[in-house]
């Protein structure tokens, strides 16, 4: 049978797993593998007539001589598995699980434990755990300088270096943004196509260098000679949109330092980072837009305000002179020439309201806009008040509906009422002109009524209604604007409601308005 | 009432549209109240004027001014700094009577005793000014109001 014990030797001896076997009681090391002290980084020799406690950093010993494990094994654990840390020769502490049974042989009792170096799943495991967490951290991000930092955080978090960087490109040098373990100067510059990281610029995909000192891109960083010299690379490019648009670079001093795995970890981390660098920037350009268009906005509000008043200061010279014409030289003047000089004047009267209306545009959401309590019914007595003249002479009634108490900025609400309910009497032939105000509470705002039984509104106006100074009737029969119903809907539009209406021809039309019951004040 | 006191009425329009000019002198000619007025057409002239610098050494001072906003060279915000810094000067009722009610907080910083946007039609204009003189010449006290019979 000495060929079979020979098999069995060499089983144990060339076993992937390393095996320990010692004395049960003493704890002492009678045998090991060669994977065993592969494990540990140390002769068998230097193994076997030890106490096992060498096998272990000081933090698994217990009472200074058994490990933690060796006890557990040895009562209630007896063959499960055990994780556990193993120090090796050089003081580098790797991960095992541990298994372990006790065997009796001629009365001495052994223990054999098999162990298993699992220090890279504990690593991935980790990975794993921060690439989740780095996803919750991206989603949150608001610019790509945070996601530097994420980058950074994470990555010290799940590999050791020597150096970590992130790099950009600029023409055709690198340039590093970020750096961890090596201060770099901040006018360092490397030719991209005489560097690791550069040729992840280039090509787009991920180097994986286990030792830099043969790749014929390896680019020194020229700065301290203190600094340690470079074997292993990982240079991950973060593409967004087919363009690289960084680079992150990772170093180590030993050989090998980087595994494949590392890399599928840290590929799967560089897409989340361009995911999450593609949303920042679709960001930042819809703000960039939506600046824009606020600024053309108050920059044509602006416009209106000044080209308003500077038009004003004739239109006043032209009244003013007409009047003193016609007081002065009313006597001289032809009856013919004395309607000419009225004529002036009116015509001025006209583009004055014109040119107010045009202001009251310009104002809205520019100007009086405290949010304040506004009782409803309360205001309507106000416009009734300020409408008494159009109301008496044409014979008017409005009815009023019990109306709630509302948050809005009061000058633009009383505007928009105003606007509807005298358009509501002007525009109107029936023997007691009527306008109704009512309302309803639905789940988000209030919709209002502002019912006529006016003249109502050819349906192929429809679509003009709430356009700017569209006068639908001739001045003369019909005073105005065409500027009220634009002032309205702009109105509704910063509540942040909407407008409409109903009408038919010869019966009346119905305008609708809602305001959202928390408002929210726009732009507009 | 005597003729002395009346003609202190003196009023300085500052004012660089010659339209405006026109319209105020007769706006005020029709009114009741007699004042004397004058004119200068920028914000540097009102200045020297209100100072009795250079040209206008030795005229009277103003027992009230009507200022225009928009001019060219020293604005009518200009005037008012420096009038109403002017520990001398400050007590010159300054009136604004401008286009626009946008400036209305920044000429009160300023100092200004009155802000009145130009009404749009020449009779509302007299009203106005008439107004305007009823207040500050013979409701309100003036500093340096020459008292009379006491």
């Amino acid at each position: 049978m000495g060929g079979s014990e020979e098999i069995y030797r060499k089983l144990f001896i060339e076993s992937m797993d390393a095996i320990f076997i010692g004395d049960a009681r003493t704890g002492i090391i009678i045998d090991c593998n060669r994977a065993a002290c592969e494990l540990v980084g140390r002769e068998k020799s230097e193994l076997v007539g030890q106490h096992q406690s060498i096998l272990h950093p000081a933090s698994e010993r217990i009472d200074g001589t058994m490990t933690r494990t060796f006890l557990q094994h040895m009562t209630d654990k007896e063959g499960e598995v055990l994780e556990a840390q193993v120090v090796t020769k050089t003081g580098e502490i790797r991960d095992v699980a541990i298994k372990a049974n006790i065997i009796e042989i001629r009365e001495n009792l052994y223990v054999q434990g098999i162990f298993r170096d699992v220090t890279d799943w504990k690593r991935y495991e980790g990975q794993m755990r921060a690439l989740h967490i780095s996803a919750d951290k991206l989603a949150v991000t608001k610019s790509v300088e945070e996601i530097y930092d994420i980058i950074l955080d994470i990555i010290r978090s799940v590999l050791g270096f020597e150096f970590l960087g992130i790099a950009v490109r600029e023409g055709e040098s690198v340039h590093y943004v970020k750096a961890l373990g090596i201060d770099i100067p901040p006018d360092f510059r490397a030719p991209i196509d005489k560097s690791i990281a550069g040729r992840a610029f280039l090509t787009g995909s991920t180097q994986l260098i286990n030792d830099a000192k043969i790749d014929p891109d390896y680019h020194v960083v020229e700065v301290d000679a203190s600094i340690p010299s470079m074997r292993s690379e990982l240079a991950i490019p973060i593409v967004v949109d087919t363009k690289v648009e960084l680079v992150i670079n990772i170093e180590s001093t030993k050989l090998n330092a980087f595994t494949r795995r590392d890399k599928d970890m840290l590929d799967a981390f560089a897409d989340r980072i361009a995911a999450s660098i593609k949303i920042i920037r679709h960001e930042e350009e819809l703000q960039h837009y939506i600046e824009e268009l606020m600024r053309s906005n108050r920059d044509l509000d602006e416009y209106t305000y000044v080209v308003s008043h500077d038009l004003k200061a004739p239109l006043r010279t032209i009244r003013s002179f007409s009047y003193l014409l016609l007081k002065d030289l009313g006597d001289e003047i032809s009856e013919e020439g004395r309607d000419y000089l009225h004529r002036i004047a009116n015509a001025a009267i006209n583009m004055d309201a014109l040119i107010e209306d045009l202001l009251l545009l310009s104002r809205v959401g520019r100007k009086f806009t405290n949010v304040e309590e506004v009782d409803l019914n309360q205001l309507l007595r106000e416009i009734e008040g300020d409408l008494k003249p159009i109301i008496a002479q044409r014979k008017a009634r409005v009815v009023v509906n019990e109306l709630p108490v509302v948050h809005v900025p009061k000058t633009w609400m009383k505007q928009l009422l105003t606007n509807l309910i005298d358009n509501g009497i002007k525009f109107n032939k029936s023997e007691v002109p009527t306008v109704e105000v009512r309302f309803e509470s639905r789940n988000d705002d209030y919709m209002f009524a502002v019912r006529d039984n006016g003249i109502g509104i050819p349906e192929q106006y429809f679509d003009k209604i709430f356009k700017l100074f569209e006068r639908l009737h001739p001045r003369e029969e019909y005073e105005g604007t065409g500027a009220g119903l634009a002032i309205c809907k702009k109105i509704v539009d910063y509540f942040g409601g909407q407008i409409w209406f109903e009408s038919r021809l010869g019966e009346g039309s119905t305008f609708f308005f809602t305001i959202p019951s928390s408002p929210k004040l726009g732009e507009v | 009432m005597s003729e002395k006191l009346e003609s202190s009425n003196l009023v300085l329009l500052v004012e660089d549209n010659p339209d405006d000019i026109i319209i105020t002198k007769r706006a005020l000619n029709m009114g009741p109240i007699r004042s004397r007025l004058c004119v200068v057409g920028d914000g540097e002239e009102a200045v020297h004027f209100i100072r009795k610098e250079g040209a206008f050494a030795g005229v009277p001072s103003p027992s009230l001014v009507l200022l225009d906003l928009k001019m060219p060279k020293v604005d009518g915000f200009e005037v008012l700094t420096e009038i109403k810094q002017s520990e001398n000067l400050k007590k010159i009722p300054i009136i604004v009577l401008t286009t626009s009610e946008r400036d209305v907080d920044r000429a009160y910083e300023l100092g200004c005793n009155s802000y009145i946007v130009k009404p749009n039609s020449f009779e509302e204009f007299r009203d106005t000014l008439e107004k305007i003189l009823q207040y500050w010449l013979r409701v309100s006290m003036t500093p340096g109001t020459e008292i009379m019979g006491v």
